[in-house]
């Protein structure tokens, strides 16, 4: 349905006013303005069914990232396989080529940065930093290369996890670094595509996740503090890779990130009374395939047990138009690359998760219980069963917009995690 | 840039920017390249110390070049040094961070630096770390980072000092608060420190309801500035609080002649592990385990008993093996909370749930439960009788608010404090009735759950007088049920769903004609159906009633059955005796193949497996 062709008239979707202007309130009604205009222009000329994702404009704004990037990006400097990982996929996703040269050279880098203690660092020279090794992972699980997958060393991979791993169940970012669920996620992922999970691992992480959840839903990056979308799709992905989402309150949780989606923009906000941002198009938007997933299960459970025969696949519990709508009509500079918000410059990071956004938005994965079979699998096991429900494809705009479809858990493309994972864990029948 | 036209720089400027900016890189690499090697080499000096504070200026995110620094400072610039110059130096450090702070506000490196610096540092100034962080929430009042270290800074500053500082935090978020109502950070802190303020304050009853009565107060003045406002109600929504909804066992009994326990309870349910079925022959002997398998009453029966493997079912139960004998005088049925799993997650197990019930020799029930609400730290400390008045005054106050602005999504809310509601109070059941009545017209998109929603608010309501019965009419024995029937009606209701079956479970004949349901499947709880009538309904096919062995007569007449399939899966394994089924009316009856179809299939199929099914098609 979206927002344009919604059953209420764009100019009735302001907040309202006349309220007492809180600074919260006029940079809400700024920011709706800015993509009212837009939605507004896309409405009076009728052109909401040939509106383009700018391919071709996007392909070259991250190719001109991938010759050398500015000197405004040496914060960055700590962070290069980020970058690496952020462009390759994003190119994944818009389904480019990526050239033998470039994946070389990708390798190459990252490879460079893998220290002999374990784990992958930011630049060369620098210590290992667990967010920094699930780009490295994710890039080579992207570059799709078995001379890529080979280059992770595993076994000291493992023994730095243990290492970063707290009494409590988390994770610490590097050795004299912070906590935060981002720690537990980005653990958990890169074990589950390089078969590393182990009860050791993960004991008692899965209930110190459960300590973020709040009486709102919302999952923060501690226990204690305040929900956000980034967090929250970090604790819930860590979950569902430990098998491990009772100990949430799903429907609550559904509640919270649902009430994220903006009415006007059709993009996510991260927080209640925040503004919407292109980047959790993904980080909340992958919220609801993997709720999804969870409330299929529950009910699919109860009536394989009660042996009846429904077919319930919960459909997207999120407004996938709308969605789109903002991606599309908001979010991509002229220039290519994508943007927060109209107003800003895209940058390499709101490109990769506008578009894994996007994709989300696009296509429905969902989780193959008739396969699972209800057997006692392994996380590796689990990741293949997301697969693409192909009936049930919305493209906004021109059916040439459609990227390919990305794992809601893993955010690398759907062939690309299955590659990983078979190389990790040999050939299996799934 | 606003406002100003951009002039494109010519090829000369651009080049010249271009050479800057590659000698900058050029610099910055050359000062990486040089704390490195200070670095491998171990060298903890002025120096390295200086190389760092130049890189981390540009780039606080370097992780790395922060524990170097940290190096630096413990086994270089600090070691051996005296308490004072310890103190001067870290002061120092905390003095660049705030610089540093300016810029980047967000940084998780830059907050954990100081953490350390704090915890290094001889005498930290906590007050002062507090009045820091003040600033910076008046600089981004959201900023997640800063909530936290505000946290943490506070725990340090009262651990020091033993004093709490509950107080003063609380009237912290009050400010934020009044500054910008939006604020759901300030919101969420706050929902912290109020239960740790009751407690810690010591607070008689009185003061309590003043302390909650201006919480209303604080929250009612966002919503009635702007009624859409998503942080008022988050927090309206946990002052007002959400009941633990119990599991509870409705009933239970035994048949002698089925020998047979039957469990009855308020939610479906999962069996993780069996219950344990226990019997003793006399007061003075110790008990003995009965064998047996537990079946929910609509499920397939399992052959190992161990294996029960996750059926659900509001009505449970268990069937004595043939080897049993019937030398009891007291039944134990142990049911525990660990050995349950609720039909879904809102419903939380407690210790509540922890009952035994015993079935004496007269078959009667017995429930032994500790009744307890257990109170987290996350909820507000007041007891049911506050939290009924509070919820009235709620609904009031919500009802005002609803004409003021009757296009709100207020409605809801009202709908969901109502639900939380834990008294059966008739009056709150028929307001939500009123009110899912009329968001069903005005909001078309959630009309299926509103009607659920209304369907469950009748049947509550309808049914209250029953739960009561439920126990006390279980305990009779199969042989009274052959006399004595007990009527139920519910027709006309535009009932869509039966959401608690389990309290119908012994009523023999019931009514649920001219309603909405779209499946009977909840039927196949209800083992001691009579007469059903589910005529007038929305009805696809008919299930759930191949299990009821009293069933005489299933009247679906009027209802949306199309073909013999619909039809035939309702009697697959039929185990009932003589029953008649009135299907007239029914899409099927008007198609001649249809009929033809179910004239051969029932006479080749159904008759089969139970001789004395009649099926009534006209």
């Amino acid at each position: 349905m979206g927002i344009l062709n919604g059953p209420r008239r764009l100019e009735d979707l302001f907040v309202n006013t006349d309220a007492f202007p809180t600074e919260s309130l006029s940079v809400q009604t700024k920011t709706e303005r800015s993509v009212y205009k837009l939605f507004k222009a896309v409405r009076d000329e009728k052109s909401l069914n040939t509106i383009k994702l700018n391919r071709e404009s996007h392909i070259e704004y991250i190719s001109d990232g991938l010759k050398g990037l500015s000197k405004y990006l040496v914060v960055l400097d700590a962070s290069k396989p980020w970058l690496c990982y952020w462009m390759l996929h994003s190119l994944d996703l818009l389904d480019y080529e990526l050239s033998t040269g470039l994946i070389k050279r990708a390798i190459s880098t990252i490879s460079k940065l893998q220290n002999p203690t374990g784990g992958f660092c930011g630049g060369p020279g620098q210590i290992s930093h667990v967010a920094v090794t699930y780009a490295a992972v994710n890039a080579l699980a992207t570059s799709g290369i078995k001379e890529a997958y080979d280059l992770i060393d595993r076994e000291n991979l493992y023994k730095w996890f243990l290492k970063l791993k707290r009494d409590d169940g988390s994770f610490i970012m590097h050795e004299g670094g912070e906590v935060d669920v981002r720690g537990a996620y980005c653990v958990l992922s890169v074990a589950t595509l390089t078969n590393l999970i182990t009860p050791e691992l993960t004991a008692g992480t899965a209930e110190w996740i459960k300590r973020c959840q709040n009486y709102d839903g919302g999952i923060g990056g501690v226990p204690g503090i305040e929900g956000h979308g980034g967090y929250a799709f970090c604790g819930l992905a860590a979950m569902e890779i430990m098998g491990k989402t009772d100990l949430l309150d799903i429907p609550l949780l559904l509640r919270w990130a649902s009430s994220l989606q903006m009415q006007m923009e059709g993009g996510f906000q991260g927080r209640p009374n925040k503004l919407v941002d292109g980047c959790y198009s993904f980080w909340v938007g992958a919220l609801f395939p993997l709720l999804e997933a969870i409330l299929t299960k529950r009910q699919y459970e109860k009536d394989v047990a009660n042996s009846e025969d429904t077919q319930c696949i919960y459909r997207p519990l999120f407004e996938r138009e709308a969605l789109q709508e903002y991606i599309l009509i908001a979010c991509q500079s002229p220039k290519g690359g994508l943007i927060d918000k109209p107003g800003r410059g895209a940058d390499h990071y709101h490109t990769c998760y506008c578009l894994s956004g996007l994709s989300t938005s696009q296509h429905h994965v969902i989780y193959d219980f008739e396969r699972a079979k209800g057997e006692d699998l392994d996380s590796g096991a689990r990741s293949l069963l997301w697969e693409e429900e192909i009936t049930n494809r919305v493209v906004v705009g021109d059916p040439d917009n459609l990227v390919k479809p990305t794992h809601p858990i893993h955010n690398v493309t759907l062939p690309n995690v299955r590659k990983m994972i078979e190389h990790f864990y040999g050939k299996r029948e799934l | 840039m606003h406002g100003r036209r951009r002039v494109k720089p010519s090829a000369e400027v651009e080049k010249l920017r271009k050479e800057k900016e590659a000698t900058k890189i050029k610099e910055y690499n050359d000062l990486v390249a040089s704390c490195f090697e200070k670095r491998d080499k171990n060298e903890f000096d002025n120096d390295a110390f200086t190389i760092t504070t130049k890189i981390l200026s540009q780039n606080p995110d370097f992780y790395t070049i922060w524990n170097f620094r940290r190096s630096i400072l413990l086994y270089g610039i600090l070691k051996e040094c005296s308490e004072q110059d310890k103190q001067q130096t870290l002061s120092t450090e905390l003095g660049f961070l705030q610089e540093l702070f300016q810029l980047n506000p967000k940084s998780y490196w830059i907050f954990n630096h100081r953490r350390w610096c704090l915890e290094e540092i001889p005498n930290p100034d906590w007050n002062m770390e507090l009045k820091l962080i003040g600033k910076f929430l008046e600089m981004d009042a959201r900023n997640f980072h800063a909530w936290d270290y505000r946290r943490y800074v506070t725990f340090q500053l009262s651990s020091t000092t033993k004093t709490s500082l509950t107080q003063t935090e609380f009237d912290f978020t009050t400010t934020k608060i009044n500054q910008n109502f939006s604020n759901y950070s300030a919101w969420h802190q706050r929902s912290k420190l109020m239960p740790r303020l009751i407690k810690e304050q010591n607070l008689d009853e009185q003061e309590k309801e003043t302390l909650v009565n201006k919480e209303f107060e604080l929250v009612k003045a966002a919503f009635y500035t702007d009624p859409d406002d998503q942080s008022a109600w988050l927090y309206h929504w946990w002052l007002v609080g959400r009941e633990i909804q119990h599991i509870s066992l409705l009933g239970a009994y035994y048949n002698p002649k089925m020998r047979q326990v039957v469990l009855a309870f308020d939610d479906e349910i999962g069996m993780v592990i069996p219950f344990q079925v226990t019997k003793k022959i006399d007061d003075n002997s110790p008990s003995s385990y009965i064998e047996g398998m537990w079946r929910p009453a609509g499920g397939e029966l399992k052959h190992d008993q161990l294996n029960i493997d996750r059926s659900y079912g509001f009505v449970w139960i268990f069937t004595f093996f043939d080897s049993v004998k019937d030398d009891f005088t007291e039944l134990i049925v142990t049911v525990k909370p660990e050995f349950i799993v609720p039909s879904h997650s809102e419903v939380k197990l407690t210790r509540t749930m922890q009952r035994h019930c015993i079935i004496n020799d007269n078959y009667n029930l017995e429930n032994e439960s500790s009744s307890s609400l257990s109170q987290s730290q996350d909820t507000l400390p007041i007891d049911t009788s506050e939290r009924i008045k509070l919820l009235q005054r709620e609904i009031s106050m919500v009802r005002e608010l609803l004409e003021l602005e009757p296009d709100t999504n207020l409605l809801r809310e009202l709908k969901y404090i109502s639900g939380t509601n834990m008294e059966e109070n008739s009056k709150i059941d028929d307001e939500v009735v009123t009110i899912c009545d009329h968001l069903i017209k005005i909001d078309k998109l959630r009309t299926k759950r509103f009607e659920d929603l209304r369907s469950k608010a009748i049947f509550e309501s309808a049914t209250k007088s029953l739960v009561k019965l439920v126990s006390k009419e279980l305990a009779y024995n199969d042989d009274t049920l052959q006399y004595q029937d007990s009527t139920f009606s519910l027709e006309s209701k535009n009932l869509t769903i039966i959401p608690t079956p389990s309290i119908l479970l012994y009523i023999t004949k019931l009514n649920l004609s001219n309603n909405k349901l779209t499946s009977i499947q909840f039927l196949a709880n209800l083992i001691n159906l009579k007469e059903i009538d589910v005529s007038n309904n929305c009805i696809t096919s008919i299930s759930g009633v191949n299990r009821l062995r009293n069933l005489r007569y299933l009247k679906i007449q009027n209802n949306y059955i199309k073909n013999w399939e619909e039809v035939k899966n309702g009697f697959i394994g039929w185990q009932g005796v003589e029953c008649n089924i009135y299907i007239s009316e029914n899409p099927l009856i008007e198609n001649t193949n249809e009929i033809e179809s179910l004239k051969i299939g029932w006479e080749n199929e159904i008759k089969e497996c139970g001789d004395q099914l009649k099926i009534i098609w006209k």
